[in-house]
């Protein structure tokens, strides 16, 4: 699904990925952890091709295609998800509104004939639904004064509505209270699949009891320095990421 | 880009210089239509009132840039224009989407034109009579009326319009009446050879009454012509008024409008803006809070590109304590555009108890276009609650590639984006068609 080979990349001059390798096999759910620092955000935001980080090395293949020559949009409506950590608030733009911009992009991509009013409401109320998200709040502009919780969940309405092959979920856990946290996991749980991939970025290890990835990466200036399986993640909570060291 | 406060100063001699020399053919130009038209029977009162106001734009001239309120808005593609005013009637026909509004009273170059008008629908208690009938039947109750709010020493502009005063309307909304659903004034120009207008409107709303005004500004393709209406509006204590005005004028044509409100104990005027049209427009609202409870809202959105300029100045006088404003005004700018906002929130001496609030902000869709946003408060009073806030910069990209992640492509993106930043505005119309119809238009003019 998705090979990322000594992937360097810069922010204002600044080397912040220094050589991350990296592969996730389709149905294969990954997490990336590491403290603050150390470049688990610039990956995402490199994957989803945001301006302002500079690809100054190595490669990132997806389904076989050059993933970082893409637009955005391109790579969104090739199947690639960001489920960002601080979602983005738009007053004035209605989620509904969006959210139908959004699906009818992709779909069009795909060659899928376009949804029409009614069609997109009977979708995206069924999706909604499951996410204790209300019709009040699609009604509500993009984002604008949702809470944490209800930011979250958005994101993932978002992503059961587009359907992507390969999610990024950047610190999908901060500022959720457990029960919120559940919802979200709950939602993105019901996504996992066969076609379905997940890089699940997080600094806390709480996440990945409730999404359960099938390997887990250290991250730490910048490089991987540990992979191994989902007790890895035990091991972090246990000795904290000063326990890793720079061993590779 | 200047969001900027200079110190007022006298203006210099070169300065009035230029503003003199500025003035000076143009006034010759109305001083001869003023005389030919000068015969025309009409009260001595009327005369005198016109008299005056001829006197008070001989010794003004148009504004200039060297005066404070004019800083932005340079008035001289209108003084070399030579726009005389308008003669005889001319015949127009009204635009289809405008022709379905009913009650709706229509005005071609300021006269009121009953073909064109079906006030069938009009409440009970609502009633609108063209300002020329008025004149003849009843001047003693409008003589004192006429230039209250709006007075022709005001500037050159307002001295103009009381100069060629002839027509407009007399819209009275009776105590304790409820007129809720829209009253449509439409405001055409047309302008088959240059030439300018002066319409003016007095309304007046009784104790408790209630009434939305929904005001279209328009004009046919044409030769340029000025629009220089002045609106004076009284609301009597405990009522509200909702005022809804689409400026769209010709591409080529100057339009200025000066609305003055005079806001009770415990009523409210709450006016919304949209304008995209003309090519110098000029739009100045200003709200006297004078009774305690009495509240104004301001909310206007001016949609600019090519070489258009939009002037949008506003001042909100808290005579009283207790009294609230909430203004928010938006300006997007394309091409070599330019938007400019003058915002005047003044709290006289023991209006205490006070809150206003006002938000201006430039959206610049292009590098050559210009936003002069300039907040002005004027506080004599010690316990108010009162903030302001401006902000010009360019569409936002942590919002574009939001947007993009999702798959949207960026020209979609951005007028989303442009969309949600005009929102702000035009949900704040207590109408719902109106607001539709309003969010069509701008929508229409953001694809055009």
């Amino acid at each position: 699904m998705l090979t990322i080979t000594g992937l360097r990349a810069s922010v204002d001059g600044k080397e912040i990925l220094k050589g991350i390798d990296l592969a996730i096999a389709p149905g294969e759910v990954h997490a990336v952890m590491g403290p603050n620092g150390s470049g688990k955000s610039t990956l995402s935001y490199v994957l989803a091709g945001r301006d302002g980080y500079q690809v100054t090395g190595g490669s990132a293949t997806y389904r076989g295609k050059d993933l970082l020559a893409m637009e955005p949009e391109v790579r969104a409506r090739e199947g690639v998800f960001l489920a960002f950590q601080y979602p983005v608030e738009i007053p004035g733009v209605s989620t509904s509104t969006f959210l139908k911009e959004a699906v009818n992009a992709v779909r069009r991509h795909r060659g899928e004939g376009e949804l029409d009013a009614m069609q997109f409401l009977k979708l995206v109320r069924a999706k909604a639904k499951a996410l204790g998200v209300g019709d009040d709040m699609l009604k509500r502009a993009v984002n604008a004064g949702f809470s944490g919780g209800e930011k979250k969940r958005a994101e993932v309405l978002q992503m059961a509505l587009l359907e992507p092959r390969l999610a990024i979920l950047d610190e999908t856990d901060s500022g959720l209270d457990i029960d919120a946290l559940k919802v979200v996991a709950d939602g993105v749980n019901a996504l996992r699949g066969p076609d379905r991939s997940m890089l699940v970025i997080t600094h806390y290890q709480r996440l990945l009891d409730y999404i359960v990835p099938d390997r887990v990466h250290v991250l730490s200036g910048g490089r991987i320095v540990r992979s191994g399986g989902k007790e890895l993640a035990h091991e972090l909570e246990a000795k904290g990421y000063a326990g890793m060291g720079q061993a590779a | 880009m200047t969001a900027a406060a200079r110190p007022k100063r006298p203006p210099s001699p070169k300065l009035l210089a230029e503003r003199t020399a500025q003035a000076a053919p143009f006034v010759q130009a109305f001083v001869r239509a003023f005389e030919h038209a000068g015969a025309a029977a009409a009260p001595a009162w009327l005369a005198a009132l016109r008299q005056a106001g001829l006197a008070a734009f001989r010794a003004q001239g148009f504004p200039t840039p060297a005066l404070e309120a004019w800083r932005f808005t340079n008035l001289r593609a209108l003084a070399d224009a030579q726009l005389a005013p308008a003669g005889d009637p001319i015949a127009a026909t009204l635009p289809p989407a405008l022709a379905a509004l009913t009650p709706r009273a229509t005005f071609v170059n300021g006269r009121f034109a009953a073909a064109l008008s079906d006030l069938a629908g009009l409440p009970a208690g609502v009633t609108l009579t063209p300002l020329a009938e008025a004149t003849a039947r009843d001047g003693d109750a409008l003589r004192t009326r006429i230039g209250k709010l709006v007075p022709a020493e005001g500037d050159g502009l307002a001295a103009l319009n009381a100069a060629f005063l002839a027509d407009g309307a007399v819209l009275s909304v009776a105590a304790g009446t409820l007129a809720t659903a829209p009253l449509h004034l439409v405001m055409l120009g047309t302008a088959p050879a240059p030439l300018s207008f002066h319409p003016r409107l007095l309304v007046s709303l009784g104790a408790q009454a209630q009434a939305t005004i929904v005001e279209h500004q328009a004009g046919a393709a044409g030769q340029p012509y000025l629009a220089n209406q002045v609106c004076e509006i009284d609301v009597a204590a405990g009522a509200r008024l909702a005022w809804i005005t689409h400026q769209d004028h010709a591409p080529g044509a100057f339009a200025v409008a000066r609305m003055a409100a005079a806001v009770a104990r415990d009523a409210s005027f709450r006016h919304v803006l949209l304008a995209t049209g003309a090519l110098l427009s000029r739009h100045e609202v200003r709200i006297r809070l004078d009774g305690p409870g009495a509240s104004t809202g301001i909310h206007a959105a001016g949609l600019l590109r090519g070489a258009a300029l939009a002037d949008i100045t506003t001042a909100i006088e808290h005579a009283a304590p207790h009294t609230t404003s909430d203004e928010i005004v938006k300006l997007v700018l394309d091409g070599r555009s330019r938007g400019v906002f003058q915002g005047r929130i003044a709290v006289a001496p023991g209006a205490q108890k006070i809150e206003g609030y006002q938000l201006s902000r430039g959206l610049l869709l292009s590098e050559d276009a210009t936003a002069n946003l300039k907040p002005e408060l004027e506080i004599f009073a010690d316990d108010v609650k009162c903030s302001h806030g401006s902000t010009v910069g360019q569409v936002d990209p942590a919002q574009l590639f939001y947007l993009r992640a999702r798959g949207i492509d960026p020209t979609t993106a951005r007028r989303l984006l442009v969309e949600g930043f005009v929102g702000e505005i035009l949900e704040k119309v207590p109408d719902d068609e109106t607001r539709a119809r309003l969010a069509a238009q701008a929508a229409a003019w953001l694809a055009g």
